[in-house]
Formats: C-alpha cells, structure tokens, sequence
C-alpha cells in the first residue's frame, strides 16, 4: 500500500466524520443521510480494494488514488462550502448529502430515464455508423464521387444538427423519431469525413501490395480498406458520439417526456436543483460509462496497432 | 513456373511537357526457373519493371508477358514481397498466410507449415507490429511459398535490414528456392547480394531507365557464401558490376552538379 493511498483512505474517513459529526447549516438540513455516507463508503472500499492489487486485480493503483484525490477535494470542498457553512445560497447550492439523498428517491425514474435515452442514442448513433462508414469508404476510394460529394458535405456538416429539430418534428411522425434523426445527421458527418480521411491515408504500398494479391474489389474493399482506415474511423465515431450526447439531451430538452435530458430540465422548472444536480451527476455516470464500452470497442478492434 | 518477356518496354510517367521517361526500349526475356536480378542506381526503373510484371502498372508502349499471355491485372499467380508493407497489419502473422490460402483448401495446418518453414512457428498469433523488420520479411516470403504463384517479384525486400538479418534471409530464400524452382525477379542495390542469388544480373541506368548491361553469374548451385567468396572468379566480376555502377553513379552526379568527388576519373 502507497502513502498516496493511506492518505486517501484517512481523508475519506477524515471527510465521513465531517459529514456525519459536524452539523449542517440551518437550510441544508436533510431527512436521511444514508445515500451520501454510503457513497462514501463505497468509494472507501474502492480505494482501499484498488491499493491490494493482488487481492482485488483492480491497476493501475496510481490512477485510481489521483482521481480517488480529485473526488475527494471535489467532495470535502462541497461539504464544507456548501453543507456546513452555506456560503452560497442552499436554495441553488444543496450539499452533497441532499444531493445524493434525491438520486436515491428518484433512482427508479432516473433508471427508466437513461434506458429511454439509450435506446434513442443507440438507435440514431448505431444508424450513422452502419450508413456513414460503406458511404464514406465508396467516396473516399472513388476519386470522382469524391470530388462531387465532398463540396457538399463539407457545407452540410458543420451545420449544428440541433438546428434540424423543428423541422424534423413537423415532418416525422413521433417526437421519438425527431430525435432518432437529429441524433442520426449529427453523427453521421463526423464518421463520413472521418471514413474518407481514414482511405485517403491508407499506405498506398498497402494497397498495391493487397492488390498483387489478386482481391476482387469487395474482398479489398472489406479485407484492407476498411481495417486500414479503422483507426481513423474511430477518431471520428469518439467526436460522433460525444456529439450524440450533446443532441440526445438538447432534443430530450425540448420535446420528451422521457430520458435523462427531460428529467434535468423537469426538475428545473419545479425549481428542484437538489434533484437536477441529482440527474447530472447520474447523467455523467452514464457517460462515462457508454465512453468506457467505447473504448473497450475501440481497443479490441484496433488491438493490431502497435501500443 | 513461368518465362517473363518485355519486349521493346517503354514507360512514360505524366503527360505533355512534363513527361518523364521511367523506362525506355526494355527488352529481357527470363527464362523458366531463372534467377535474375535488377541492379542499378536510384530511379533507373527497376522497381517499375516489378511493377509491370505484377500487372500495378501498364507500358506506354511495348509489351509484358508472362507464359506468353500479355499482362492485364495483379494476379496470385504472381507473388510480389515489397520492402516493407507486405503483411496486413490487422491480422496475426497465421492469419496473413492463411488470407493467401483462402481460395485454396488450405487451412490452418498448412498455414502452419509455411510458418515452420521460415522457423517462426512460435509467433502464430502474433500481429507483424510486435514482430521485428526481419521477421516480418521471413513471414512475407513464408506468404510467398504459400501462394505458390508461376513467379516470385521481389522489390528489394531485404533492403531495409541489417546486415546480419540480411545474410539471414538471403541463406534462407537460397534454401527455399533450391527445393523450389520458381522464376525469380529480383530487385536489389547490393552487388554481393545480386552475386551470391542470381543467374543473370541486369544493370541498369537511370532516366530514362535502360538495360546497361547483363552479366552471366555461372556459379555453380548449391551456392555457398564463403566458397563463393573465396573463387577468383567473384572478384573479378564484383569488380566489373561495382566499376558498371561506378561509372552510372558518376554521369548521373555529372548530370546533377558539378561535384565530382576526387580521384573518381583516373
């Protein structure tokens, strides 16, 4: 075990007395701790489990205890600026026990929130990348359809795809399927561009040397082309998704009922900012989570590159 | 096994005004079985006439013929080994051999041969990146008996290795293709190396790229490095292909600059 790691634990312990002894400020008052000092404590056990390697196989441990120190500064800030002293208006600032105390109620509409968000982001996300990628890989191996397409999507692509949300609520049939599209145009010209860079760039010694191999165009297109832009591709399905979840919440925003984006605005027009900071930080959770299975895609697949 | 004829070779590269002659009046014929090597100073055209024969490029004029059919297109029946970039670096050293299989009813097992056969059965699974420059060409030339093609095209694919590695890879294609015999094309800069492989070595110039000269490399075979070496006759003639280079190197500088390095005319 580390120095970095003892003092971690000593302070997360240092930070649960803190919110358990110390009283809180008059308006920060809250009817259950319980959701709060078990993330704590949860977050204790994480610490103290990824500083046994051996025994828990969690690495890399340095890692773990600097981000462990951010949280913990982030956390023990809040605690006292915030719960106990109230320097800041409690009304617009509620501490991290109402905070976390709001995540716990809601945590059933939150859950149906994330699998309704989901199941739009997947659905308009997963479409881009099944029509981006054969397009962008024709345009970028057909020097001609290049040359045509390629003036009209570099006007198209910079266009916010949250400006096409009204129209597309009046020409489509459901909100759901207005938000499927945006999600779906805002995604596609990142991995478009991103396709046809990807072939630009392939080693033309790599290609020669696939096509002495006798390749009918689909096998090379399929077997080389399409593994040699990869990791090109992948650069632009990461900025893809980052932006999906900026349109997912923005038409959420506006127009559902459901999912994480409507929960937070919901909350907001009640006022309730305990329960909004509550869907943000579960909102982040859930990005960092997507973003991780991202990366474990993208590692797999791309597992050949020298590391 | 294949016999490889250009007849009256001509290749111009851009159009009117900026034309550049990469190859002019190229005339070889290469018998079945035969061993020749291309020599010869930068841009003097001989991996563009790899590149012909492998159906990535097409004469101006002229013709290339492989078995007395006129080339139109790459084909496996041609099996190209470049200097670096032969291998798909998204597959696993077995896979790239087994790729060269698939239209055969090759498997595993005799992808597994061809790797036995260059001595890297224990990297298997590895992908070409984790493999050194070496090994990356044993397992391209492992690929190239695998595809078992009428013709070997090989465009300096031991140029950028060491010398050791070199020696090496030469012993081991040597070894290969005694067993073998498939029609070689062979391009290299390195005199010793032409010597120790080759039948016939053409010597070329550059711009435009021509055929200089070809010499007979009547050694007898099984050829061995330090006997060869040793026999009067490889001085003789390695002294005859350095001179023939020599004096291409120095009319191309000529041509560049006015820089002639000292005691070059004597």
């Amino acid at each position: 075990m580390n120095r970095t790691g003892i003092i971690l634990i000593l302070l997360t312990i240092l930070l649960l007395l803190v919110a358990y002894f110390l009283p809180d400020a008059e308006k920060q008052q809250v009817a259950d701790k319980n959701p709060y000092l078990s993330v704590l404590f949860v977050l204790m056990i994480v610490v103290l489990l990824a500083n046994f390697p051996k025994f828990s196989g969690i690495s890399p441990v340095q890692k773990v205890n600097d981000v462990g120190l951010l949280i913990f500064i982030a956390l023990m800030f809040s605690e006292l600026v915030f719960a106990k002293l109230a320097v800041l208006d409690p009304f617009l600032f509620p501490s991290p026990a109402r905070v976390f105390l709001a995540l716990f109620k809601d945590i059933d509409i939150l859950l149906d929130g994330l699998v309704s968000s989901i199941t739009l982001l997947a659905a308009g996300y997963l479409l881009a990348v099944i029509t981006a990628i054969p397009l962008g890989l024709i345009t970028g191996w057909k020097k001609r359809l290049f040359n045509a397409a390629y003036p009209f999507a570099k006007a198209v692509s910079p266009i916010p795809p949250t400006v096409y949300l009204p129209y597309s609520i009046v020409l489509l049939p459901s909100f759901k399927a207005a938000s499927v599209f945006v999600i779906f145009i805002g995604a596609f010209w990142p991995i478009f561009v991103a396709t046809v860079y990807g072939v630009f760039n392939i080693e033309p010694r790599l290609i020669n040397s696939a096509r002495t191999l006798g390749l009918g165009n689909l096998e090379l297109m399929r077997r080389v082309v399409l593994p040699a832009a990869l990791p090109t591709i992948f650069s632009g399905a990461l900025i893809a998704l980052i932006l999906s979840f900026i349109t997912l919440t923005v038409a959420e925003m506006i127009g559902t009922n459901s999912g994480l984006g409507w929960y937070i605005e919901y909350e907001h027009q009640f006022a309730n900012y305990d329960k909004l900071l509550a869907g943000m930080l579960f909102l982040g959770f859930a990005v960092v989570s997507i973003m991780f299975v991202f990366d474990r895609v993208q590692s797999y697949c791309l597992r050949w590159q020298k590391v | 096994m294949a016999r490889i004829e250009l007849k009256d070779v001509t290749m111009v590269y851009g159009g009117k005004g900026t034309a550049v002659a990469a190859l002019e009046d190229i005339n070889l014929d290469i018998g079945e079985g035969e061993f020749v090597t291309l020599i010869g100073p930068s841009g003097c055209g001989k991996s563009t006439i790899i590149d012909l024969i492998a159906g990535l490029k097409f004469p101006t004029n002229g013709s290339v013929l492989v078995n007395g059919k006129i080339i139109r297109s790459p084909g496996p029946d041609r099996g190209v080994v470049f200097q670096d970039y032969s291998l798909f670096p998204w597959m696993t050293v077995l896979d790239n051999i087994r790729f060269v299989l698939r239209n055969k009813n090759g498997n595993a097992n005799s992808a597994a041969k061809y790797l036995d056969m260059v001595g890297l059965s224990g990297f298997a699974k590895n992908y070409p990146a984790t493999l050194s420059g070496g090994m990356r060409q044993r397992v391209a030339i492992a690929r190239l008996f695998a595809m078992n093609p009428v013709a070997f095209l090989m465009d300096e694919p031991f140029g950028a290795l060491d010398a050791l590695n070199r020696i090496y890879l030469q012993n081991l294609l040597l070894h290969l293709w005694s067993r073998e015999r498939k029609t070689v094309v062979f391009v290299t800069h390195d005199v010793d190396e032409a010597l120790l492989l080759s039948d016939r070595i053409v010597v070329m110039t550059p711009s435009p790229g021509r055929i200089k000269e070809i010499v007979e490399v009547g050694f007898p075979r099984p050829r061995c490095r330090t006997t060869l070496i040793s026999d009067s006759g490889y001085t003789g003639m390695r002294a005859n292909l350095l001179n023939l280079l020599q004096e291409e190197m120095l009319e191309s500088l000529s041509r560049q600059s006015s820089f002639v390095p000292e005691g070059a005319h004597e």
